[in-house]
């Protein structure tokens, strides 16, 4: 649905985008995780083309961007929703004009617009907000309204611009629980960026991570948290510096058909070793759960045979 | 005075009084609507054309800034001598309240749009963007985005102008504008009828607190931030 191809995007002497390739699925929710600065909004921006790559193409459903005129791209962006980290919706304008905003800009008729918001404000779970004011609203029924905005003209892509990152933990589950659903039921595809980790984990199919302008990984959420030296496992398993001393540290990533499985018993029994658990970490994503184990072995025994019985059992392995 | 009231009596004021507040409220009125007319559309310019605004040039920035300024930094008093020419070839004289409408909009039309600029930089620049990934025109942004969400702002730019026109009117109506102004200089000044000069000012303080209460009220009645 959405395909960057070697894009790379300047301000001055930055680089702010570092010849990134991208692919993203139709139907599917993709995160690109980064720290602030790291490139992530100005990528997002170069997908509707409000900021033009230096170099490079976007294809969007079939359609390179890079090479239409103005009046065709503005067409072009009606298929693309975005929403933003502080919502950017008239303050003087009711709920109801908000939403129909987009749909005013391109023309459509009063009678259709007003069906459409109704619509949309149903879609959304706002049905009685219409005449209010966006003040009147909370962080999170603001964002509803601008997802409603955003959806207003049936695109097939939302673009979502750390639409979470302004809302309490609570809200932003809210907020995650509503694109997941839209998703299944518009079957847009989502493309957002965010600084957070547990947005990626909780509902997207894949995910890339961006540092200083280049994306480092991209693919599948639950293959990169599996894989045992990814950048997303890497930060969703934050466990500690193992501690000095004797004996030998194992971390044990696993997923899939592994999760369930008595690794440490087969240890004992298999190797007779006794490990002991010094850490742990779970995390449940949209397509199953990874977790990992960080486990503390006597220094006897030979760790390649265990690390290699364990990789052919489908464990991700890494000794640290 | 006295004797003035003796002879002509309270009515006499109040007709004339009457008259003239028709007269300026003419003048303010008509002037304030080529005001808008003129002065939206310039403000709109100066604002995008400004570094921060969405069709950013600076040369053409400065050209409307110089000009705008030039029409701002003239007195009333010279202005309205000055293209008097001008005002003929619109107005067809240059006496009487109607001709005095033509050099209150030329002198409100720069406040005016300065006022305009600077309402229009005080929406979020955040909504522009937004409104360019809807796939906006630049028309449409300045219509149904930048307007609207500057209403509130306009509102009290134009009453503070409104009030400037009000004082301005008054100058016109000493040198051939008629209003309250004519009526205090003939007869509060020249007669020394102090009721009538006493009386305009009652008048114009009247104008003046009425305008800025209908504007300050309408504007907040607009603005929900």
């Amino acid at each position: 649905m959405i395909t960057v191809t070697d894009v790379t995007k300047r301000f001055g002497s930055v680089t702010a985008v570092d010849d990134v390739n991208l692919h993203i699925e139709a139907g599917s929710i993709h995160g690109v995780l980064g720290r602030s600065g790291a490139g992530k909004s100005t990528l997002l921006r170069l997908v509707n083309l409000l900021e033009r790559p230096d170099h490079g193409h976007i294809t969007v459903d079939g359609t390179e961007l890079t090479t239409l005129d103005h009046n065709t791209l503005r067409r072009e962006r009606t298929r693309m929703g975005m929403v933003f980290q502080h919502f950017r919706l008239l303050a003087n304008q009711t709920v109801a004009a908000n939403v129909e905003l987009p749909l005013k800009l391109h023309g459509v008729r009063a009678t259709r617009r007003r069906a459409r918001v109704a619509e949309l404000l149903d879609l959304v779970g706002l049905p009685d907000k219409a005449a209010a004011y966006p003040a009147q609203l909370s962080g999170g029924q603001r964002q509803r309204v601008a997802i409603a905005r955003a959806l207003a003209p049936e695109p097939r892509i939302l673009l979502s611009d750390e639409a979470t990152s302004a809302l309490d933990p609570q809200t932003t589950v809210e907020i995650l629980d509503l694109l997941t659903r839209l998703r299944s039921e518009l079957d847009v595809t989502i493309l957002l960026i965010t600084h957070e980790l547990d947005v990626v984990t909780r509902i997207c199919d894949s995910a890339s991570v961006m540092a200083d302008g280049a994306v480092v990984e991209s693919g599948p959420v639950t293959d990169l948290l599996a894989s045992p030296d990814s950048h997303l496992g890497a930060q969703a398993f934050r466990l500690p510096a193992p501690p000095e001393g004797d004996g030998a540290t194992l971390d044990i990533t696993f997923t899939g058909s592994s999760v369930g499985d008595p690794v440490v018993a087969q240890l004992v029994t298999k190797f007779g070793l006794e490990p002991s658990i010094t850490d742990a970490a779970v995390h449940t994503t949209a397509s199953g759960t990874v977790g990992r184990v960080r486990l503390r072995l006597p220094s006897t025994g030979d760790l390649g045979e265990v690390t290699s019985w364990l990789t052919a059992q489908g464990y991700g392995v890494n000794p640290s | 005075m006295a004797d003035g009231t003796g002879i002509r009596g309270e009515p006499v004021v109040i007709d004339k009084l009457v008259e003239a507040c028709l007269e300026t409220l003419h003048m303010v009125g008509l002037s304030g609507l080529w005001t808008v007319v003129f002065g939206v559309p310039l403000g709109v310019l100066l604002y995008a054309t400004s570094a921060d605004g969405p069709a950013r040039n600076a040369t053409a920035h400065r050209v409307l800034g110089i000009t705008v300024n030039l029409g701002r930094s003239a007195p009333f008093v010279i202005l309205m001598v000055a293209i008097m020419p001008l005002t003929r070839l619109i107005a067809g004289t240059s006496i009487g309240s109607g001709a005095a409408v033509v050099p209150l909009a030329v002198a409100a039309v720069p406040f005016f749009a300065r006022l305009v600029e600077a309402a229009l930089l005080d929406v979020d620049p955040g909504l522009l963007e937004a409104a360019d990934s809807m796939g906006a025109t630049r028309s449409g942004t300045v219509w149904h985005v930048l307007l609207p969400e500057a209403l509130p702002g306009l509102l009290r730019g134009l009453t503070v102008t409104l009030v400037a026109i009000t004082g301005y009117s008054a100058i016109a109506g000493a040198i051939g504008g008629g209003g309250l102004g004519d009526l205090a200089i003939r007869y509060g000044y020249q007669r020394y009828e102090t009721d009538y000069m006493v009386a305009t000012v009652v008048a114009l303080v009247a104008l003046v607190q009425v305008i800025q209460f209908c504007g300050d009220f309408t504007a907040r009645r607009l603005d929900h931030r």
